[in-house]
C-alpha cells in the first residue's frame, strides 16, 4: 500500500493549473455593503421599481440574519463590509455584438483554461453564455434559440426585455428569507442566467455557462433562473474555474429552477474553483442555494454536480416535489483535498402523490480533505406512495482526512418507501491487488477503482462534461482515465 | 416554571436525599442542579432535540420527594406474570424509587457478584460508585438532574473472573402518578467479570409519571455485560434515560432495548470503545401507538484501532405514534481497522404515524470499513396476498407480518436465557 499511497500523495498534492489572472479594468464599486449599495446596483443595471423593491425587502432580511453556523465548516468570520460588490469589465460597457468586440484578453483567458469559446461553441454544439465575473459579455446560438421560441441571456437582459416574467418567477423556490446567504445573494445580485423554455420545446442544444471569479475581492452573486414550461425540455451546464489568488473569496449565487407539468430539467454542474493552497490559504467560498420546484405533474428535476473546487462548499441543490407523480435525482461527486472542506448534499422534500426521488452521492476526501454529506428526505402527509432511495459512498485516501454522514428522514405517510444507504472505506487493498496482479500500474489502477466509484455519478453527465469531470476530479492520471 | 418548580423541590428534598454527610455527594448534586439549572429544558430548537418536544413534560409538575407515603401493597405473585424474568434466582425490585426487599432476592449470589441496592449503601459506601457515574452525569441535561435528586438504584459489580450467567432481574415498578423517580444502575465490571442483566421498567399507574434514570457501565479488559432494558410504561408516563459505557481492551458490551409503552421515551445512549478488541451490540426495538412518542439517539465511539461495534434498530409504528432514531458513529484519528455496521428499520402502519431518522457518521480514519442504512416502508403487499390467499383472516395476517419484521431483534441477543426470556415475553403479548 506504501507504492500507492506516494502515487497518491503525488496525485493530490498537484498544483491548481488553473491560476492565473487577466488584468481586465473593471468598473466596481467601493468596498461594503448597505441600502446605497443595493440602490446603486439596481440603478447601474437599470432595473424596474419592482426588483428595487425587492432587492430592498431582502436587504433589509438580511440584517436581521445570522450566518448559519451548524455545517461542519470552520472559516474565520467574513467581513461583509470588505468586499466589493459590483465589478463589471469596462470593456463591456459599451456591450459587444458579436465575438469579435469581445476584449481578446478575455477571450485568452477562455482560451488558456482550454476552452475556446468559437471553437466550442461550433463543434460542440453548445450555447454559452459566459460570465466573466458579472456581466454577460458574449452569448451565442441566440438565433438558433429564437427560432424556437427560447429565451437563453443574462439576467440583466432578461430584466429589461422580459420583466413579467422575472418577476412572476423570481424569488418563487427560494424566497428572499430562506436563508443568510440567499437573502445576500437577493439583495446584491449582479448577474446570471435566464432560461425560459416555451411549452412543448426541447431545447435542441445542451446550454452552458462558464462562470468565473476575477477581479480581485469580487464577491460573486450569481442569480440564476430557469423555466421549463409545460412538455418541454432542457439541459442545463453550469461549469467554473478561477484564477488563484490569496485571498478568501465568497461566492453566494442562488439556482432556481420551475418545471411546470410534464416538463424536464436537467442542471449538471462542473465545480473547479481556486480551493486555497496546501496550508488552505485563499480559496474560494462556495456557499451557494440551489433549488429546484417541481410545480407541474410528472415533471421532473435532475441535479448533476462534480464539485472538485473551493476551499469551502456550502451547498445543497435541493427538490420540491409538488406535482404528483414528479421526479427528482441527486448525484454528486465531491472531492476534498488539502486543506478543503465541503458540507453539501441535498433535500428532497416529498409533496405530491407517486413522487420519486433518488439520491447518489460520492464523497472523495483526501490529505486533510473534510467532507459531510448532509440530506434531508422529507415524506409530507398527503405524499402517497412517495419513494426515495438514497445511496452516499465515502472513499477515503489518507489517514488525516475525514468523511460525515448527515442524513435526516422524515417519513409522515405510512405508503412511502424510503430507504438510505452509506459507506465509508478506502480503497481496497483486495481491489488493488487484484489490477496490479493483471499488469496494471498503481497509478491505472488507483485511478480505474477511484473513477469506478464515481461511475454513477458520471453517467448521468452530458457528453461534453464527462471527460471534463473526470480530469476535474484532481485524481485522473496522466489522462489514463476514462 | 419548570426549572423554578425543580428549583423549589431541590431545596425542599436537599436534606431528604441520602449521603447527606457526605460532601463529595453534595458537591455532586449541587454540580448536578447548577448544570441542569443553566441548561434547562432543551427545546426543538437545540440539534438533539430537534424533533422531541418536551413542552407537556415541563408542564407537570412532580414531586421528586424520595419518601414513600405507604409502601403499596404489592406481592411478587402479583408481579411474576409481568416480570420479564418471572423466574429469575436474582431480583432487585424497586416499588415507585424504593428498594422492595420483600420483593426481592438478592442472596447466594456468586463469589465476587454484588447487587446492591444505593439505599442500604453507607455514604462511605457509596463514593465508588461516583467513578461509574462520572461520565453519565454530564452526558444530558436530564442525566444532570438525576445526578442532583438521586436516591435510589442498583450498584452491580463483578470481581476478576466473576461471573452472574444466571440472569438478574431488576425491576422498576412505577404503582401511582405525579412523581418523578430519579434512578440509577451503575455496573462495574472488572478485568473478565461477565453479568447478565435485565432491567425493567413497568408502569401501573395510568396517571402521569417521570422516570429519569441514568445507567453507567465500566467494563474492564476482558469484561462481558448482556444487558436488555425494557421500557413497559404507564400510558401516560414519561421516561428518559441516559447509558454511557466505557470499554477496555478485549471487552464485549451486548445492550437490547426495548420501547415498547409509555406516552413519552427518551434513551440517550453512548459507548466508548478504548482499547483494542473492545466491541459493543447495540440493538433495539421501539413500538408506538395511539399518541406515543419514542426516541432514541446513540452514539458509538471508535476511539481505538480494532473495535467493532454492531448497531441494529428496529420501529414499528401504528396510529399517531411518532419515533425518532438518531444513531451516530464516531471513528477517530487513527482509529484504524474499525469495523462498525449500523442500521434502522421502520415500519408505518398509520397515515398519522410519524418516523424522523437519522444515521450519522462522523469518520476521522481511513483505514474503517463503516456502513450505515435506514428504511422506512409498510407491510409488503405481495407478503400480505399470500398470507391471505391461505385464507388467513386479516387481523391474523398483519400480526404474523409485524411479528416477522419485529422479532428478528430477539435473534440477536447473545445471551439464551435473555434471549428466551424476551422471546417469550413478545410473543405472549402479541403485536402493537
Amino acid at each position: 500500500m506504501s507504492d500507492s499511497t506516494s502515487t497518491l500523495e503525488a496525485i493530490i498534492s498537484q498544483e491548481y493549473q488553473h491560476g492565473f489572472e487577466t488584468s481586465v479594468e473593471a468598473d466596481a464599486l467601493p468596498r461594503g455593503l448597505s441600502e446605497e449599495t443595493v440602490r446603486m446596483i439596481s440603478a447601474k443595471k437599470n432595473e424596474p421599481e419592482f426588483l428595487l423593491e425587492w432587492r430592498l425587502a431582502a436587504f433589509r432580511r438580511w440584517l436581521d440574519m445570522k450566518p448559519p453556523e451548524w455545517a461542519s465548516v470552520h472559516h474565520p468570520p467574513i467581513d461583509y463590509q470588505d468586499i466589493i460588490y459590483y465589478s463589471a469589465p469596462k470593456s463591456q460597457k459599451d456591450g459587444p455584438k458579436s465575438l469579435d468586440e469581445v476584449d481578446p484578453e478575455l477571450l485568452k483567458t477562455y482560451e488558456k483554461l482550454g476552452i475556446p469559446l468559437h471553437e466550442r461553441a461550433i463543434l460542440a454544439g453548445v450555447a454559452v453564455d459566459a460570465v466573466f465575473d458579472s456581466v454577460s459579455v458574449a452569448t451565442t446560438f441566440k438565433d438558433k434559440l429564437a427560432e424556437k421560441g427560447i429565451i437563453f441571456c443574462s439576467f440583466s437582459e432578461a430584466v429589461q426585455e422580459h420583466p413579467e416574467l422575472v418577476r412572476q418567477y423570481l424569488g418563487s423556490v427560494v424566497p428572499v428569507q430562506d436563508n443568510f446567504y440567499a437573502a445576500l445573494n437577493s439583495a446584491v445580485f449582479s448577474d446570471g442566467s435566464f432560461v425560459y423554455i416555451p411549452p412543448g420545446v426541447r431545447c435542441p442544444m445542451e446550454l452552458s455557462t462558464y462562470f468565473r471569479i476575477n477581479a480581485k475581492n469580487t464577491g460573486q452573486f450569481e442569480r440564476t433562473l430557469i423555466i421549463a414550461d409545460r412538455d418541454s425540455y432542457v439541459s442545463y451546464l453550469e461549469g467554473c474555474t478561477a484564477p488563484m489568488r490569496d485571498e478568501n473569496q465568497l461566492h453566494a449565487a442562488v439556482v432556481e429552477l420551475v418545471a411546470l407539468e410534464n416538463a424536464q430539467i436537467k442542471y449538471s454542474t462542473v465545480q473547479n474553483w481556486y480551493p486555497g493552497d496546501k496550508e488552505g490559504r485563499g480559496g474560494i467560498y462556495n456557499f451557494v442555494t440551489k433549488r429546484g420546484d417541481c410545480r407541474g405533474a410528472h415533471s421532473k428535476i435532475s441535479w448533476t454536480q462534480v464539485e472538485t473546487g473551493s476551499a469551502i462548499t456550502w451547498k445543497y441543490p435541493s427538490v420540491i416535489l409538488r406535482g404528483d407523480h414528479s421526479v427528482g435525482e441527486f448525484y454528486s461527486v465531491a472531492l476534498t483535498n488539502h486543506r478543503q472542506q465541503a458540507d453539501t448534499g441535498t433535500k428532497m422534500i416529498h409533496m405530491g402523490k407517486n413522487t420519486r426521488s433518488t439520491v447518489i452521492s460520492k464523497g472523495i476526501s483526501a490529505g486533510y480533505g473534510q467532507q459531510a454529506y448532509r440530506g434531508l428526505v422529507r415524506i409530507a402527509r398527503a405524499a402517497q406512495n412517495a419513494r426515495n432511495y438514497t445511496q452516499c459512498d465515502s472513499l477515503l485516501l489518507g489517514d488525516r482526512c475525514a468523511a460525515h454522514t448527515f442524513p435526516y428522514i422524515e417519513v409522515k405517510n405510512a405508503s412511502a418507501k424510503v430507504e438510505h444507504e452509506a459507506s465509508t472505506s478506502r480503497i481496497g487493498e483486495d481491489q488493488l491487488f487484484f489490477c496490479r496482479q493483471r499488469g496494471l500500474s498503481m497509478e491505472d489502477a488507483v485511478s480505474m477503482i477511484v473513477n469506478g466509484f464515481c461511475k454513477e455519478v458520471f453517467k448521468e453527465l452530458p457528453m461534453e462534461f464527462a471527460v471534463e469531470a473526470q480530469k476535474l476530479l484532481g485524481v485522473s492520471l496522466e489522462g489514463s482515465v476514462g | 416554571m419548570a426549572i423554578a418548580h425543580y428549583q423549589s423541590e431541590f431545596e425542599r428534598l436537599g436534606s431528604l436525599l441520602p449521603w447527606q454527610g457526605s460532601p463529595q455527594w453534595q458537591e455532586w448534586r449541587q454540580s448536578g442542579w447548577a448544570r441542569f439549572a443553566a441548561q434547562g429544558f432543551p427545546t426543538t430548537r437545540h440539534e438533539e432535540w430537534k424533533y422531541t418536544s418536551l413542552a407537556a413534560l415541563e408542564k407537570l409538575a412532580l414531586s421528586c420527594a424520595p419518601v414513600a407515603a405507604e409502601a403499596p401493597a404489592l406481592t411478587w405473585d402479583s408481579l411474576q406474570a409481568r416480570a420479564v424474568l418471572p423466574q429469575a434466582r436474582y431480583r432487585a425490585v424497586f416499588v415507585d424509587g424504593h428498594f422492595a426487599p420483600q420483593l426481592s432476592r438478592l442472596d447466594g449470589l456468586p463469589a465476587g457478584i454484588a447487587v446492591r441496592p444505593l439505599s442500604t449503601l453507607s455514604a462511605q459506601d457509596s463514593i465508588g460508585l461516583q467513578a461509574a457515574l462520572e461520565a453519565v452525569r454530564t452526558r444530558t441535561p436530564f442525566a444532570a438532574l438525576n445526578a442532583a435528586f438521586m436516591a435510589e438504584g442498583a450498584w452491580i459489580t463483578a470481581a476478576a473472573e466473576a461471573s452472574l450467567d444466571d440472569p438478574l432481574l431488576i425491576l422498576y415498578v412505577t404503582t401511582r402518578g405525579g412523581q418523578a423517580q430519579h434512578v440509577v444502575n451503575a455496573y462495574d465490571l472488572e478485568r473478565g467479570g461477565r453479568v447478565a442483566v435485565a432491567e425493567q421498567y413497568l408502569g401501573l399507574s395510568d396517571e402521569p409519571y417521570f422516570v429519569n434514570q441514568v445507567t453507567g457501565v465500566q467494563l474492564a479488559p476482558g469484561a462481558q455485560l448482556h444487558h436488555v432494558k425494557l421500557q413497559q410504561e404507564g400510558e401516560r408516563a414519561y421516561h428518559i434515560g441516559a447509558l454511557q459505557a466505557s470499554q477496555q481492551g478485549g471487552s464485549r458490551f451486548e445492550s437490547h432495548s426495548f420501547a415498547l409503552s409509555g406516552a413519552f421515551g427518551r434513551n440517550d445512549m453512548e459507548t466508548a470503545l478504548l482499547e483494542p478488541g473492545a466491541a459493543v451490540v447495540m440493538n433495539g426495538l421501539y413500538r408506538v401507538a395511539g399518541r406515543e412518542f419514542q426516541d432514541f439517539h446513540t452514539c458509538i465511539r471508535h476511539e481505538s484501532p480494532d473495535c467493532t461495534s454492531d448497531e441494529y434498530f428496529k420501529g414499528v409504528l401504528d396510529g399517531s405514534g411518532r419515533a425518532v432514531f438518531n444513531g451516530k458513529i464516531v471513528v477517530a484519528q487513527d482509529a484504524q481497522h474499525t469495523a462498525s455496521r449500523q442500521s434502522n428499520h421502520n415500519l408505518l402502519l398509520s397515515d398519522q404515524a410519524e418516523v424522523d431518522t437519522k444515521p450519522q457518521l462522523e469518520i476521522f480514519a481511513d483505514d474503517v470499513k463503516c456502513s450505515h442504512g435506514a428504511t422506512v416502508g409498510q407491510l409488503d403487499e405481495d407478503q400480505w396476498f399470500y398470507l391471505r390467499s391461505r385464507g388467513l383472516e386479516p387481523d391474523h395476517a398483519r400480526t404474523l407480518l409485524i411479528d416477522a419484521f419485529s422479532l428478528d431483534v430477539l435473534s440477536s441477543i447473545g445471551h439464551a436465557g435473555l434471549r428466551a426470556a424476551m422471546d417469550h415475553l413478545m410473543r405472549g403479548q402479541g403485536h402493537v
